[in-house]
């Protein structure tokens, strides 16, 4: 594993794979292959963390799933967003926004 | 919402499939990440390697999952349940003997609410009953029926506080259905009676203003009479049943639910009340009816009470002696009709409520006697709570898991309960049903009484579980492992709390045994009475003529007039008008016939048991002094009075067509009628004063048994240094009576004010009996010391040898 990685900040895990979801149903293994290439391979996230993710916005009704076939032919379990996850999405997203801009006010401040 | 509902039931109950597809799930992503580290050029072992050690811990990832699904507290309530199920089943004589402790406890319980409910507190199965009041007129010698009809009219027609008001009367009907004569509960009323209670038809239609005109005269079925009678068939729509000189065709049936507005006397038929003729209708000066009325919204009782006394005060006025008035015309009062009327409430609600109490106690002396047999498992699984605090089992956890199995235990003691019930419900009905008019009450195990049980169960269980659930989680791990049970060092600790509850079980036992005493012997006194005629093998029935068929002309020739007019009056007469002197030959002047007195007969009790004899004038029967359409026969027997009553029928149906043999009894039966309530209350009391006596007794023999065998260790040093098999036998005695003696000296003060709260409905004991006391006290002891007896007899065949020995 590459040495620059860096962990993610709490709470963002349900962002991103609920803005990973807004494109359409992916499994899981999808989700780390995209995070990966996505954010150019700075941020991993673990199978330790992803999977509870995936069934706590699952049983928050955020996102729902189905078995079906994978690209190579197997079993595989997809997710998708709910309407209600789209909303959450766009909640989230606004959240985020002004924490970052904020942040990023105080971060310039000489 | 729907999916989350979903998603969570899927977690509870398809447990395993969820785990499954969890376990699938993970192993598509090692599989996945495998094939890319393959794709990048290492070999498939080293790739297999990688990826496992990138993985990490499985199980915790699992358990996250599964915290994620947000069901852990009914997951582990089920694991607790079937953990419980496992434990119980292990130990089945003790899961049998709570099992049906408890069943008699709450089965008792639950068998009085339902009658209870059914007398007391259930509301008519009628549209928001709460809106309904009955329109009394009240003087000074009480409250009364409806005013007189006529004036009932001008309330109908004149007030503004009501939506709407009906008359109507219950009484025995005779009716003649396709030629055969019978008797029925029926019940005259107003055509808007249906309409004011909000009732509709199961069948059919209700009663409509036009039916008031009789034109045809029309009538509605109850739902029991339709199935008793008619076999519950559909087309009994338009069949005809006669009424005197009317033809009623059948309209329509109530539903089940629906009985009349009286409890215990549910009605079979309603007629329009225009049957009773114009002549009744317009007497202005009696009440011979009821009147139901729904106020209108918004409308307080007290308001339309304002607005109709005016109306009935101004019908009044001129038309009765200022006595009579104010006896009994005096004004109107308006009196709550939810509960129908109160007639059956009064005379029980006493007597339930104390019955009530009584079976309160007894719960409470099984409860303690499941809180002992707790707490003693409770010590004999120490090994088991320590080994699971020691695995990392918080202390709550381990509470809560006791907790579960005792709640079990008593949710299956109250399933075993509720069948008890409804045999005891039914030993109750049947109870209540006897005599000439008997009081039919409709038992049924509803939603009322399983929610009242599921109560019961849920506090009784929670309150007796958690005592011995707290003591139990106080393990101290590293001690238990090693000692399993402990020895004497434990007994000091625990033993107070059973000690306590026994305590206390003898405090209660001692109310019920006073109590059973009390009401037994008042049942034996009233028994006792003279009441002045021998009860004993006579029948009593009674003889009605058909009107349509024996037209008062003809009644006279059936009674066969006696011109002779004598009397005989009774002792208590004889002394209040003549001082006991020269009554014999004296005239007596009754509604305008003169009679003369030719003998003196001895008192005799006539409506109730409990009053003073009134004065009575006996006069042939032949001589009546007003229209005589009914006859009651009173005929001492030898033999079976079941043929008999078949060869009065013969001899009846020899006289002519169309007499009716009603209202058949034994005068016994009669009797036990009038002492229902001192009967109910007796027997009751009397049968919980055994159980809680045998509770109590069960009680005391396990805390002892426990000690004896807790104290196995001391008893066997006692004897090394030479105490005799009787010197141990009486130590354990001793203790038995002395904690008994500690109950009755709580339980005789106790039981004194409870006592004094129902003298009301003691006769001829005083509550504060000293014999009843002593007795009681006496059978409590002699009870305590046989309880003790047994493990004494244990504890002096102890083999010295084995008992120091013994952890």
């Amino acid at each position: 594993m590459g040495k620059n990685k860096t962990d993610l900040l709490a709470g963002t895990l349900d962002l991103i794979v609920l803005k990973l979801l807004q494109s359409g149903p992916a499994n899981g293994w999808d989700i780390t292959q995209r995070i990966q290439v996505l954010s150019q391979d700075i941020l991993s996230v673990n199978y330790g963390s992803l999977y509870p993710a995936l069934h706590r916005l699952e049983a928050r009704g955020w996102i729902s799933s189905k078995w079906g076939a994978s690209e190579n032919n197997r079993r595989a379990k997809f997710y998708a967003l709910t309407t209600a996850g789209r909303r959450q999405l766009a909640a989230e997203r606004e959240t985020w926004e002004r924490f970052s801009t904020a942040l990023e006010l105080i971060l310039q401040t000489r | 919402m729907l999916n989350w509902l979903k998603l969570r039931l899927r977690a509870l109950f398809r447990r395993g499939t969820m785990e499954e597809e969890l376990d699938e799930e993970l192993s598509y992503h090692l599989e996945r990440d495998i094939q890319r580290h393959i794709a990048r050029g290492m070999s498939p072992d080293e790739a297999r390697s990688a990826v496992r050690r990138s993985f990490g811990n499985v199980e915790a990832l699992k358990e996250e999952s599964r915290d994620a699904r947000g069901t852990r507290l009914v997951e582990d309530l089920l694991a607790d349940l079937r953990y419980a199920f496992r434990v119980l089943r292990r130990a089945p004589r003790f899961a049998a003997v709570a099992v049906l402790t408890i069943a008699l406890g709450i089965g008792a319980n639950t068998a009085i609410f339902s009658v209870f409910d059914v007398i007391l507190l259930k509301t008519m199965p009628v549209e928001e009953p709460g809106d309904l009041f009955f329109l009394d007129v009240v003087g000074s010698a009480g409250i009364n029926g409806a005013p007189p009809y006529p004036c009932f009219e001008r309330f109908r027609d004149d007030s503004q506080s009501f939506s709407g008001m009906a008359a109507f009367q219950v009484h025995g009907l005779t009716l003649k259905i396709d030629g055969y004569a019978e008797r029925v509960v029926g019940q005259l009323a107003s055509a808007s009676y249906f309409d004011v209670l909000g009732v509709e038809p199961l069948l059919g239609r209700m009663l409509a203003p036009e039916d008031e005109r009789l034109d045809p005269p029309v009538t509605v079925l109850s739902y029991r009479y339709w199935q008793r009678r008619f076999g519950g068939r559909p087309d009994v729509l338009g069949k005809t049943i006669a009424y005197r000189d009317h033809v009623l065709t059948i309209v329509g049936v109530t539903p089940p639910e629906f009985f009349g507005l009286q409890v215990g006397t549910p009605i079979d038929l309603t007629i329009p009340i225009t049957v009773v003729g114009a002549d009744q209708l317009g007497d202005g000066g009696s009440w011979w009816f009821d009147a139901v009325a729904r106020l209108e919204p918004g409308v307080s009782s007290q308001q339309a009470r304002a607005e109709i006394d005016p109306i009935f005060q101004r019908f009044m006025r001129n038309r009765m002696s200022a006595q009579a008035r104010a006896q009994h015309f005096d004004h109107m009062e308006l009196t709550p009709a939810s509960r129908g009327f109160g007639q059956l409430r009064n005379q029980f609600s006493e007597p339930l409520l104390l019955v009530a109490g009584i079976g309160g106690l007894v719960l409470l002396i099984a409860c303690a006697n499941i809180a002992n047999l707790l707490l003693a498992r409770a010590t004999a699984r120490r090994q088991e709570f320590a080994v699971r605090v020691a695995i990392g089992a918080g202390r709550c956890r381990l509470v809560r898991q006791l907790l579960t199995e005792s709640l079990l235990l008593f949710a299956m003691g109250s399933a075993v309960g509720l069948l008890f019930a409804s045999w005891a419900g039914q030993m109750l009905v049947s109870f209540f049903a006897v005599g000439r008019n008997p009081i039919l009450l409709d038992l049924r195990l509803d939603w009322r009484t399983l929610l009242f049980t599921a109560a019961l169960c849920l506090i009784t269980g929670t309150l007796f579980g958690l005592l011995p659930a707290v003591r139990a989680a106080r393990v101290e791990a590293s001690l238990d492992i090693k000692k399993g049970t402990s020895r004497t060092t434990g007994s000091r600790l625990r033993l107070p709390a059973a000690r306590l509850l026994v305590v206390s079980q003898v405090a209660l036992s001692v109310i019920l045994l006073v109590a059973a005493n009390l009401f037994v012997r008042t049942l034996a006194n009233l028994r006792a009475l003279d009441v002045g005629f021998r009860a004993d093998e006579v029948l009593t029935f009674r003889i009605e003529p058909l009107e349509s068929t024996y037209p008062t002309e003809r009644l006279a020739a059936l009674w066969t007039m006696v011109l002779d007019r004598v009397a005989i009056m009774n002792e208590t007469a004889a002394r209040f008008y003549f001082d006991d002197q020269d009554s014999l030959g004296a005239r007596v002047k009754l509604l305008d016939r003169v009679y003369e007195v030719i003998g003196v007969a001895g008192d005799s009790k006539h409506n109730s048991l409990r009053d003073e004899i009134p004065t009575v004038l006996y006069l042939p029967v032949l001589q009546p002094v007003d229209g005589l359409r009914q006859l009651t026969l009173a005929v001492r027997t030898t033999g079976d009075a079941a043929s008999l009553i078949n060869a009065v029928r013969g001899e009846v149906r020899e006289l002519g067509p169309d007499i009716l043999v009603t209202e058949v009894a034994m005068l016994e039966q009669q009797i036990d009628r009038a002492l229902l309530q001192e009967r109910l209350v007796a027997m009751l009391s009397g049968g919980f004063g055994v159980l809680g006596l045998l509770l109590a007794a069960i009680g005391l023999y396990g805390v002892m048994s426990y000690a004896v065998v807790r104290r196995t260790n001391e008893i066997g040093v006692r004897m090394a240094l030479g105490a005799s098999g009787l010197a141990v036998a009486w130590l354990i005695v001793r203790e038995t009576l002395i904690t008994a003696g500690a109950g009755v000296a709580i339980g005789v003060p106790l039981s004194l004010l409870a006592a004094r709260a129902a003298a009301s409905l003691l006769f001829g004991v005083q509550p504060t009996d000293a014999a009843t006391i002593a007795v009681s006290a006496a059978v409590l002891i002699a009870v305590a010391a046989i309880s003790g007896y047994l493990p004494a007899r244990r504890a002096s065949r102890i083999d010295t040898m084995i008992a120091l020995r013994h952890e």
